[in-house]
């Protein structure tokens, strides 16, 4: 079996789908965070993979350290706004907090 | 390619036909008499006590935040030290120290105020 | 950014001293804030106003060069620049307003300083962005910033919430962003705009990849400038932020994000045009009329000015739209293309100004009039004979909401009409028709206040103290907004000079 470019491209979009999937159907927020970095990290095998067969350069693979670090500080900055939350609302339930509709 | 996998596959179909079928043997034939204690959870043979969500201390998790940032930072040194070398050939070592020295910089700029704020202490 | 060419370091260095200056900034008021303990802040608010007003200074005085740098990731000229004079100028306002409500509540909250510099530093290398890589840098330094500006104030809920919503979906829509830029390289070859370029005009861009990566681009663009159906957020959070940073967030960010919403139009225009054309023309119509229809019945004056922020999402996507007209129509249309192309620019460009103009000056006087985020005096109802209890801020206000409402001596009208005028140009008037339709329904919703201040009777409850700083400044704004109107000929010109210089 020969791997190439568009089984990459499938274990990403199979990544993604997961990750989208733990965003919509998760009502706590630190399992929406999760949700969030499977995609992010979904991007970043496309990004290696594309770097390695289309593009046979190394700009794909800065980028996803780029995105590590970025999804890195992402995670730091949503873990201290959910805590903030949870000390206000007793709570990290997405679906829980709704004062502001009105 | 694929062939050289199939004693791999054997092993670990016979493992989980082994494993499966005494599994189930015992489920069927053993005896059942379930009372509180053999309910509880096995932790070493020590009674198991309280709740698994306990509330850590969130100074646990200041730390934990500060130990991903700082550390996910060297992911950029990684690069520069492999490029490095061919820098200094070219002439341009100094630039390339600069840089880093100044990312660096900006990095101990970000520990000096966690620590000047606190951020850093037991309390 | 392939090949490891070193760079000119003085040019470099010259180039790059206004982003340089603002990350600088920004650091060096993280340190004073951790090493000056005083229980006053306003300090630091000097400090940063000082790191703005050089940002200017050296802009303006010293020719910084032209062009590409760092490796072709930047490229700078007269459109970064404008929109670095466009965010100084916002975070100088910011500054006064927020320094104007820790003074009053005493209640300082000194990570505001550095996180108001670093979402500037965001803005600006996204207005310059001439690579994906840093479109997307650009994208999350502003948007990381502004999550812990909507929601970092302590101890109130209301704020967690707006902050805590912001990030959640922010989060979701730049994980599409990125996906898309995935695509996008992997059908160019590259991340470099210039490479991107080169890729569609030769049309060797493999057509699934770039469509697909593009249209998940959108979703995070949308997002950032609250277009429909991706506006979801936007109430809730301009409501629970504290006013101050609602009005950067309405201003700044919208700006920040049709920069760059405009540069990847048209840098994938010879081979997209005709999937952009219809997609924003469709999210165009929705955007305008869902914003004004819902906003009609808001009783909250932040909820009013997110959905009304919405619609003119929507106004400025038709300005998009003009532009993409001339790459689809027929032969007599090319023959003006390139008018209509630099008309619709600068329409788009003057209307992001004075936009920013008038939500500031409504913010300003918003900010003074509340309390404290969330439980704000922003009931329309608190509103009430304020003509009689504060002029200035009413007389602020009005002028505010009247440009808002495209009311002709106001810059709301210039800037409506102009994007109107290209769009008639171009051919579409079912468009124009609906955007002046709406403007007539935006009416309703603004002229309420006007209508809330000077002709009901004081409310009991509401607020009696003033912040003349912040007055003050605002009612700067509220001049300028009338001054724009009137004489809006050379700023429009000088627009267009700034569109040229992206428009390839």
């Amino acid at each position: 079996m020969n791997v190439g470019l568009p089984h990459f491209l499938t274990v990403g979009a199979i990544l993604f789908a997961l990750g989208l999937f733990a965003v919509m159907s998760r009502r706590n927020a630190i399992g929406i965070l999760m949700g969030v970095e499977l995609m992010l990290n979904a991007s970043n095998i496309n990004f290696v993979a594309f770097s390695r067969y289309v593009e046979h350069a190394v700009d794909g693979q800065i980028m996803a350290a780029f995105v590590i670090v970025l999804a890195a500080a992402e995670a730091a900055v949503a873990l201290a706004i959910v805590l903030a939350m949870y000390r206000n609302f007793g709570t990290a339930n997405a679906d829980v907090v709704q004062s502001l509709k009105r | 390619m694929f062939e050289r996998f199939i004693p791999v596959l054997l092993v670990l179909g016979v493992a989980g036909a082994f494993s499966g079928v005494f599994l189930a043997i015992s489920f069927l034939l053993g005896p059942r008499r379930p009372d509180a204690l053999k309910d509880s959870t096995y932790e070493c043979g020590i009674p198991a006590r309280g709740s698994i969500q306990i509330r850590f201390f969130v100074r646990f998790f200041l730390v934990a935040l500060f130990f991903l940032l700082f550390d996910l930072e060297a992911v950029f040194l990684y690069p520069w030290v492999v490029l490095y070398k061919g820098l200094l050939a070219s002439g341009a070592g100094g630039f390339a120290l600069t840089e880093m020295g100044v990312f660096l910089l900006v990095l101990l700029t970000g520990f000096l105020y966690v620590w000047k704020k606190g951020g850093l202490e037991w309390q | 950014m392939n090949d490891l060419a070193i760079p000119d370091f003085g040019r470099e260095i010259a180039a790059l001293l206004p982003f340089l200056i603002v990350a600088g900034g920004g650091l060096l008021v993280m340190v004073t804030d951790a090493l000056v303990k005083t229980l006053r802040k306003d300090h630091l608010s000097y400090l940063v106003l000082l790191v703005l007003l050089s940002v200017i200074v050296v802009q303006t005085t010293s020719g910084t060069p032209e062009g590409p740098v760092l490796n072709g990731l930047l490229l700078l000229g007269n459109f970064s620049r404008f929109f670095t004079y466009l965010f100084v100028v916002i975070g100088v306002l910011t500054t006064i307003f927020a320094t104007g409500i820790f003074d009053r509540d005493g209640n300082y909250r000194p990570e505001f300083y550095p996180l108001l510099l670093f979402a500037i530093l965001g803005m600006m290398v996204l207005a310059a962005a001439n690579d994906l890589l840093t479109v997307y840098l650009g994208l999350e330094t502003m948007s990381l910033a502004t999550y812990v500006l909507a929601g970092g104030v302590r101890g109130n809920a209301p704020s967690s919430e707006a902050g805590f919503k912001y990030l959640m979906l922010g989060g979701f829509s730049s994980a599409f962003f990125l996906m898309g830029v995935a695509f996008v390289y992997g059908a160019c070859g590259g991340t470099g705009f210039d490479q991107i370029a080169a890729a569609l005009h030769s049309g060797s861009a493999p057509m699934p990849f770039l469509t697909l990566g593009t249209g998940l681009m959108l979703v995070g663009f949308g997002f950032k400038v609250a277009m429909v159906p991706f506006h979801m957020w936007t109430p809730d959070v301009y409501d629970g932020a504290p006013a101050y940073v609602t009005g950067f967030m309405a201003t700044a960010i919208k700006a920040a994000g049709f920069a760059i919403l405009l540069r990847f139009v048209l840098l994938t225009e010879p081979m997209l045009a005709f999937a952009w054309y219809p997609v924003l023309t469709v999210l165009a119509v929705l955007t305008m009329s869902l914003g004004n229809i819902v906003a009609l019945v808001q009783g909250n004056i932040k909820r009013m000015l997110a959905w009304s922020s919405i619609a003119h999402a929507g106004y400025l996507l038709l300005g998009i739209v003009a532009i993409l007209a001339p790459a689809l129509g027929g032969p007599e249309m090319m023959a003006r293309a390139k008018g209509i192309v630099e008309e619709g620019g600068a329409a788009l460009l003057f209307y992001l100004v004075g936009y920013a103009l008038m939500n500031l000056a409504a913010f300003g006087i918003i900010n003074v009039m509340g309390t404290e985020p969330g439980v704000d005096g922003d009931q329309i109802s608190r509103y009430a004979g304020l003509s009689r209890r504060q002029p200035v801020a009413a007389a602020t206000l009005a002028v505010a909401m009247l440009s808002l409402a495209g009311i002709p001596p106001m810059v709301g009208f210039m800037a409506k009409f102009y994007i109107f005028s290209v769009v008639v140009k171009a051919g579409l008037i079912p468009l124009a028709i609906i955007g002046v339709i709406n403007s007539l329904i935006s009416v309703y919703y603004y002229l309420r206040v006007i209508v809330v201040m000077y002709m009901h009777d004081t409310a009991e409850d509401s607020y009696q103290g003033t912040e003349w700083v912040s007055v003050a400044a605002a009612g700067l704004l509220a001049f300028l907004i009338i001054y724009l109107g009137v004489m809006p000929e050379a700023f429009h010109r000088g627009a267009e000079i700034v569109f040229r210089q992206i428009s390839f």
